[in-house]
């Protein structure tokens, strides 16, 4: 072998059996960086496919800025994968690259030309990437079946995971060319006539830093070993900040939501049934319920044959009439054909007071009687005795007289845009107070005293979906008077609950009713096709909400990704640092800092570090929050939700873990 | 008045096959304001002897006393504290923290040690060693000579009993090693202190009032 080539390979040998725990620092990072960029790569690309093939199975195509993103959507994966892992890298060869540039110079010095110290970093990349690129793949590959794993059976989100090699050959070129250009940075950037010049620190000085003259305090030597790596801290703080940010979204997503506390709200019982365009909350323009009204095949005699179940326990319907506004009197005006709201001092109170029309669409206009539109609905005992009373009390008797009427509180909808300062004003009635009815195009009226006042439930109303909710003042009947003034009511829904311990015969057999059912409906009618709705369907469905789902993928993202990057390049970094400032630390120790002192520096230095932390931590959540929340409005479900808050106890937590973590790393590693 | 006592420490290293006795009962005494240099050849075992004496070693056998404390009855973090309150170190290498500024590394121990800084003391150390333009400066912008001057000022500044100096002039050129020590033998008499300093250079060494030559790991008589 030539000579030079043997006292490269001699130094090489060397220099691994002296920096053992520098390149095991550096394996551990090239392994969790390749994890980090597989990871990102593969699940935006599986994401991005799984939306591609939800489209294709519903017969839809993507379209526009859709189509865009979703083709898009790998190359910025594998960017963003490049650009963090590329962070990763050099933010830990840059720890130790003074170091190494002062070594490399001494050689230069002693007479290596700078092609054999060239040579010699080159040996010292081959030894460490291809071993730590292969674990890194397969960590990374590992880590997303157990994400698939994850999403599929806890969360119940189906994610196929899209393994195409070109991302795989793309992460690993990067992997490949960050790490050897970043070894070869410190011999790179020598100057081999003026070697000397090398060794010369480039460091720039602040004027804070001379003038100074407290450094030697342990609160000031720990700020000033912060600030000596001010742009990792920052990095490594931002990193982690977002992690903390991604989990305060989850905690909102997974706790505060709940597909539990969902259900609950949804349903009052065991099994709903619908029409498909009920529960989808389609809109039917007055046109289309003409020639389709959806309700019309839903007939009682499948209500009665659930009834006839031998799991029935109990149950009810909600009825609703479609004629509104389809009359017209001999001006064109419109007429409220069915039941109209006639003006009284409860509806002057609010158009007097409110100039500006907060509820236009109920109060929008007065038919040619001068009357109201309203939304009355029939229901049978079962629902009406599980309305959710706000003032007054649901007395079922008193109802079947015919005189009372059940008014539902305007100020529960919270569904306005825009809702007045003293929104309890808003409720138009009180128990007490008198309604007037118009029936039959104002043929004839009828008083009803208010009985009680109740709260909006979901579950009673003209659409199952949130996304569309009926805006009128609403008032509830008994089912019998009811249907004595509103001739052509319709059943919109049926709910039911089963003999307990039942709850599952009960509904395969409503379904296999309901199938026999739907063989003789009318084809041409839009989602007339009857089916239920029960607690676990509409659990399951919640993380199917498209604005959860986006909260959830970018939560787990912020997470995992930066959690990794901040995490353990802070860990790396803080091991690298103890190594590379041991021989600072003994001189210290030699001049006479004890090692209480030493510890209540590494408490101070990360002291600074949280509280950098904490303030980009709720600034971030801040910031996520007021993006995210006026986005509720576009969700359906999260309309029902006070909104994205600071989960600040879990944070506070979370950031005393950190610290405590840190100051033992610290000091073990010390 | 003695300030140091040494009396017949050992010094060994591994142990079986491959022990190696660094030091081999050694014993002397030093007196107050006193300036000793102790030479020798190269692994004669100077560095282990005065690693011992500034008590960031243990002899195996033998006991040291300093300021008539004896190193080897007190703790680690004890030790350390006693070392900044009475012993000085000027290392070959400088060795000066490079986060902080000249002036912050003179007062270093004095800050460690919680005491109040004596700002016209510290002028004083300042203007003897010529380092009043530097004050601001951080380590990295000063010469050799300069950082082995802020050295010897942080050695001095908590007023130690005695200062142990390994080869501080080893890094520095004629010109700058002729001014060191007569810094060095200035600040002693000027602070009335005494000082035992490591070196192999022989001229370095006559200027001492005392040679104590070692080798191989015992005292030359």
């Amino acid at each position: 072998m030539n000579k030079h080539k043997e006292i490269i390979q001699y130094l090489n040998k060397r220099i691994a059996i002296n920096e053992r725990s520098k390149n095991r620092m550096a394996s551990v990072l090239i392994i969790s960086t390749v994890t980090v960029m597989i990871m990102l790569t593969i699940m935006i690309t599986s994401i991005a496919t799984n939306i591609k093939a939800s489209y294709a199975a519903e017969g839809k195509e993507l379209v526009g800025v859709e189509y865009q993103l979703v083709g898009l959507a790998p190359w910025v994966a594998v960017s963003i994968s490049g650009v963090l892992g590329f962070l990763m890298i050099y933010s830990y060869f840059s720890l130790s690259r003074e170091k190494d540039t002062r070594f490399y110079t001494k050689l230069l010095m002693v007479g290596a030309t700078k092609k054999q110290l060239v040579h010699m970093v080159i040996r010292q990349f081959f030894k460490k990437i291809f071993l730590n690129l292969f674990l890194g793949v397969v960590a990374g590959t590992t880590l997303c079946l157990g994400l698939r794993f994850f999403m599929k059976n806890l969360l119940r989100m189906h994610l196929e995971i899209s393994w195409d090699v070109k991302y795989y050959l793309i992460i690993i070129g990067f992997a490949f060319a960050f790490v050897f250009f970043n070894m070869m940075l410190s011999v790179l950037t020598l100057d081999e006539t003026t070697p000397k010049a090398t060794i010369g620190s480039t460091e720039s000085t602040k004027w804070y830093q001379r003038k100074s003259k407290s450094g030697g305090k342990i609160p000031v030597m720990a700020l000033k070993q912060l600030f000596s790596r001010l742009p990792q801290t920052i990095f490594y703080a931002v990193c982690i900040a977002c992690c903390f940010v991604g989990i305060n979204l989850l905690i909102n997503i997974f706790i505060e939501i709940s597909p539990e506390k969902w259900a609950e709200l949804y349903m009052k019982s065991d099994v709903m049934i619908g029409t498909e365009g009920y529960f989808d909350g389609i809109v039917y323009a007055p046109s289309d319920m003409e020639k389709y009204n959806p309700y019309e095949n839903f007939d009682c005699s499948v209500i009665r044959k659930v009834k006839e179940s031998k799991y029935f326990q109990a149950g009810g319907a909600v009825y609703f009439n479609f004629d509104y506004n389809t009359v017209s009197d001999k001006d064109g005006k419109k007429v409220i054909s069915d039941a109209a709201l006639k003006e009284d001092k409860n509806t002057l109170r609010y158009t007097e007071k409110y100039e500006d029309n907060v509820f236009d669409f109920a109060f929008a206009e007065k038919d040619c009687n001068g009357n109201y539109q309203m939304a009355l609905y029939g229901a049978d005992d079962y629902i009406l005795s599980k309305l959710e009373v706000l003032e007054g009390e649901i007395d079922l008797d008193k109802l079947a007289t015919g005189k009372y009427i059940i008014y539902c509180a305007q100020s529960s909808w919270g569904l306005y845009d825009f809702v007045p300062e003293d929104a309890n004003t808003l409720d138009f009635y009180h128990v007490g107070d008198t309604v007037t009815v118009a029936y039959d195009n104002s043929a004839t009226e009828k008083e009803y005293t208010v009985l009680a006042v109740c709260k909006a439930n979901l579950n009673t109303e003209i659409r199952f979906s949130v996304k569309n909710m009926f805006r009128n003042v609403i008032f509830y009947l008994p089912a019998s008077e009811y249907g004595e003034h509103i001739i052509s009511k319709k059943c919109i829904n049926f709910s039911a609950d089963a003999v307990p311990g039942y709850g599952n015969r009960f509904l395969s057999e409503v379904k296999s009713i309901l199938k026999n059912y739907n063989a003789g409906i009318k084809k041409e009618i839009i989602k007339a096709e009857l089916t239920t709705e029960t607690k676990e369907s509409v659990k399951n469905k919640v993380y199917n909400d498209q604005t959860i789902q986006s909260v959830i993928f970018l939560g787990m993202f912020l997470l995992l990704v930066f959690g990794a990057l901040g995490i353990a390049g802070r860990v790396i970094a803080k091991v690298s640092d103890s190594l590379v400032n041991a021989q600072e630390y003994a001189v210290l120790e030699c001049i006479g800092m004890t090692r209480k002192q030493f510890y209540k520096r590494f408490l101070m230095e990360e002291l600074y570090f949280i509280l950098i932390l904490t303030v980009l931590t709720f600034g971030g959540i801040s910031v996520v929050n007021s993006i995210f929340n006026p986005l509720l409005e576009q969700s359906g479900m999260l309309k029902y939700w006070s909104g994205f808050k600071s989960e600040t106890v879990v944070l506070i937590v979370l950031l005393i873990v950190l610290f405590i973590s840190e100051v033992f790393i610290s000091i073990v590693f010390f | 008045m003695c300030i140091l006592k040494v009396d017949n420490i050992e010094k060994t290293y591994g142990d079986g096959y491959n022990e190696v006795k660094a030091l081999k009962g050694l014993s002397f005494v030093v007196e107050k304001g006193e300036f000793v240099a102790i030479s020798g050849s190269s692994g004669s075992g100077k560095s282990t002897l005065l690693n011992i004496l500034g008590g960031l070693d243990n002899p195996s056998k033998g006991k040291v006393w300093i300021a008539g404390k004896n190193l080897e009855r007190i703790y680690r973090e004890e030790k350390t504290i006693f070392r900044r309150k009475n012993i000085g170190f000027i290392f070959q290498q400088f060795n000066l923290i490079h986060i902080l500024n000249v002036y912050e590394n003179i007062v270093l121990p004095l800050q460690l040690d919680g005491q109040k800084i004596d700002h016209k003391y510290v002028k004083n150390i300042i203007e003897v060693l010529g380092l009043q333009d530097k004050t601001e400066s951080m380590p990295y912008e000063l010469s050799g000579g300069q950082q082995q001057r802020v050295a010897i000022a942080r050695a001095i500044v908590n007023k130690p009993a005695i200062i142990l100096a390994d080869e501080p002039t080893g890094n520095l050129d004629s010109e700058n090693t002729k001014n060191v020590l007569e810094l060095l033998k200035f600040t002693m008499r000027e602070f009335k202190q005494t000082m035992i300093m490591i070196t192999h250079n022989e001229e370095v060494a006559k200027t001492a009032d005392r040679i104590l030559r070692i080798e191989d790991g015992m005292i030359l008589k």
